[in-house]
C-alpha cells in the first residue's frame, strides 16, 4: 500500500500531511519525516494531518508513539488532526488517542 | 500441499488430528508410487526400443528413471531403480545385436553415471528432510515452553486455546496468552506485542512469565497491569518504533467477570441464547509499557453455559482477497459448536476459508465456558 508524506513548516510547528495506509512497509517514512522536521532548530511542535489516512496497523501505531516520544524529548508536542472515523476508532481501541493529542473520547461517526 | 495445522492446544484434537487421519490411507499407496512409476517408465522405454527396432538408440532415456526416483524415493529404492535401469540398458543391446558396440557402451555408461548420481542425490535429499523434521520438532517443543497449554478445566471453567502463527512453521510470535488458576478464581491474559520477529517473541514470553507471578500475588487486576507496565517499559525500544503490548486482563470468579483493557480488542461474550456481546470499556487504557493511568476493573456477569472469547486483532483484521474483514455472523456460528475445543477449530477453519490460506498476522484465541459447579 502507498503512503504519501508532505511536510509544511509554519513557524514553530511543522505540519505533516499523511495519506494512504500506514503499516510495516510505510511507517518508517513518517518517522523519518518527523525526525527531519525536528532537525530544524525552530521546530518544537509537530502536527500530523491524517485526513487522508485510511488505515493504520499496529506497527504504524508503534511508529506514532515513537514520533510522539521524539517530539516530547525536544520539549514539544505531537498532535494528530482530522482523523478519519476508522483511524479514530482504531486509535481509540488501542488506548492511544490521548497520548497522540487527539482527544480522549471516541467521537467516531457511524461507519460508512 | 495442505495448509499447516494450527498449534494444538487444549483438547489436542483439531484440524491437525483430522487431516492426519485423512492422509493415512493414501499414504500407504503413494509410498510405492515413485518406484512403480520409475519401473514402468523403464519398461515402456524398453518396449518402444524393441518394438520400433531402434537399435538401442533410446536407452539414454533410461537414465530418467533413477533421476525421478531420486526426487521422491529413499536412497535404497533409488538404487534398485538404478540397477534395473542399468540392467535394462545392457539388455537392450541383445535383440538388435548392438551389445558391446561403442555406441551401446557409451549409452550404457551414461545410464550408469546418472544412476550413481541419482543415489547420491536421494541420500542428500532424505538427509535434509530428516534435519527439517527434527527442526520442526524442536520448534514445537520451544513453542510449548513459551506458550503454555492452559488447563482444560479449572475453577469451574472449561478452557481451550489456539495459536495461529503468521510464520507458518514457527508456531510462536508476538501474541500471547496465559491462564493462572488460584482455587476458585481464574486470571487470564491475552495480549499482542507491537512488533515482529524474535524480539516480539521474547517479550511475549517475558510478559506471560511476569503475569504468572503477578496474577498470584496481586489482589486486583489493575495492579497486575501496573506490574506488566513496569516490565514492558524496561524493554529497549527498536529504531523508528516503540515497544508496547496491548492486552486484556480477565478475572473469572463464579458468575463474575472482571476486565482491565490495555488497548486491546474487547473480549466477546457469547450468551447461551447465541447473542454476542463485546465486553467494551468506556475508554481503553494505554497499552502496557506506555505509562499513563490505569482505570479500575470493569465488572460484568456471565451465566452457566456462557462462553467468553479472548482474541487478538489478527482475527478481527484477517482480510479476504477483497480486503473485507472477518465477518461477525461467521464467528457467531463458530461459537455455537458443542464444545470449546470444537468452537476454536471452527474459527480456525473459518479464518482460513476467509483469508484463502494462511493469515497474515498471528492470531491467539482463548475460549472459556462457565460450567455448572459441583457445589
Amino acid at each position: 500500500m502507498e503512503l504519501t508524506v508532505d511536510t509544511m513548516q509554519t513557524g514553530a510547528a511543522t505540519r505533516i500531511r499523511l495519506g494512504g495506509e500506514m503499516d510495516l512497509a510505510t511507517s518508517g517514512l513518517v518517522h523519518d519525516a518527523v525526525i527531519a522536521a525536528l532537525a530544524s532548530e525552530a521546530v518544537r511542535d509537530v502536527i500530523l494531518d491524517v485526513a487522508d489516512l485510511t488505515f493504520i496497523d499496529s506497527t504504524g501505531m508503534g511508529t506514532l508513539v515513537a514520533c510522539q516520544r521524539a517530539v516530547a524529548v525536544r520539549g514539544g508536542a505531537l498532535r494528530l488532526e482530522n482523523l478519519a472515523p476508522v483511524v479514530r476508532r482504531q486509535l481509540f481501541a488501542a488506548g492511544l488517542l490521548g497520548l497522540l493529542g487527539a482527544g480522549t473520547e471516541d467521537q467516531a461517526a457511524p461507519s460508512n | 500441499m495442505r495448509p499447516n495445522p494450527p498449534v494444538e492446544r487444549g483438547e489436542g484434537r483439531g484440524p491437525a488430528a483430522r487431516s492426519s487421519v485423512a492422509d493415512a490411507a493414501p499414504d500407504r499407496w503413494t509410498r510405492w508410487l515413485g518406484m512403480r512409476l520409475a519401473m514402468g517408465f523403464i519398461a515402456v522405454v524398453l518396449l518402444i526400443d524393441v518394438a520400433a527396432a531402434t537399435h538401442a538408440v533410446l536407452i539414454g532415456f533410461l537414465a530418467l528413471a533413477p533421476l525421478f526416483a531420486a526426487a521422491v524415493e529413499s536412497p535404497r529404492r533409488t538404487a534398485v531403480v538404478s540397477a534395473t535401469a542399468t540392467t535394462a540398458a545392457v539388455g537392450a543391446g541383445l535383440p538388435s545385436g548392438m551389445l558391446g558396440s561403442l555406441d551401446h557402451l557409451l549409452r550404457v555408461a551414461v545410464v550408469i553415471t546418472v544412476s550413481l548420481m541419482a543415489v547420491y542425490v536421494a541420500r542428500a535429499r532424505t538427509g535434509r528432510e530428516e534435519r527439517l523434521r527434527r527442526m520442526a520438532e524442536i520448534v514445537r517443543i520451544t513453542q510449548a515452553a513459551i506458550l503454555r497449554e492452559p488447563p482444560q478445566y479449572a475453577a469451574g471453567v472449561e478452557l481451550a486455546a489456539r495459536y495461529v502463527s503468521a510464520y507458518e512453521e514457527a508456531g510462536v510470535g508476538g501474541d500471547l496468552y496465559e491462564v493462572v488458576a488460584d482455587q476458585d478464581r481464574l486470571r487470564i491474559i491475552v495480549g499482542d506485542v507491537c512488533g515482529k520477529g524474535l524480539a516480539a517473541v521474547r517479550l511475549a514470553s517475558a510478559v506471560a512469565g511476569a503475569f504468572r507471578q503477578s496474577a498470584i500475588v496481586r489482589p486486583d487486576l489493575t495492579q497486575v497491569a501496573r506490574d506488566l507496565d513496569d516490565l514492558v517499559a524496561r524493554e529497549p525500544t527498536p529504531a523508528r518504533g516503540a515497544t508496547f503490548v496491548t492486552a486484556v486482563l480477565v478475572e473469572l470468579h463464579g458468575g463474575e467477570i472482571r476486565t482491565v483493557n490495555c488497548g486491546h480488542p474487547a473480549p466477546i461474550l457469547r450468551h447461551r441464547s447465541g447473542d454476542l456481546e463485546e465486553l467494551t470499556v468506556s475508554a481503553p487504557d494505554r497499552p502496557l509499557g506506555l505509562g499513563g493511568p490505569r482505570t479500575s476493573e470493569k465488572v460484568g456477569r456471565w451465566d452457566v453455559g456462557d462462553r467468553l472469547l479472548m482474541l487478538t486483532d489478527g482475527l478481527l483484521e484477517a482480510r479476504d482477497s477483497d480486503r473485507r474483514f472477518f465477518p461477525m455472523p461467521t464467528l457467531r456460528a463458530c461459537l455455537a459448536e458443542p464444545s470449546v475445543g470444537r468452537c476454536l477449530d471452527a474459527v480456525w477453519d473459518a479464518v482460513h476459508r476467509h483469508v484463502g490460506g494462511e493469515p497474515h498476522d498471528d492470531i491467539a484465541l482463548l475460549l472459556a465456558e462457565r460450567s455448572p459447579t459441583a457445589q
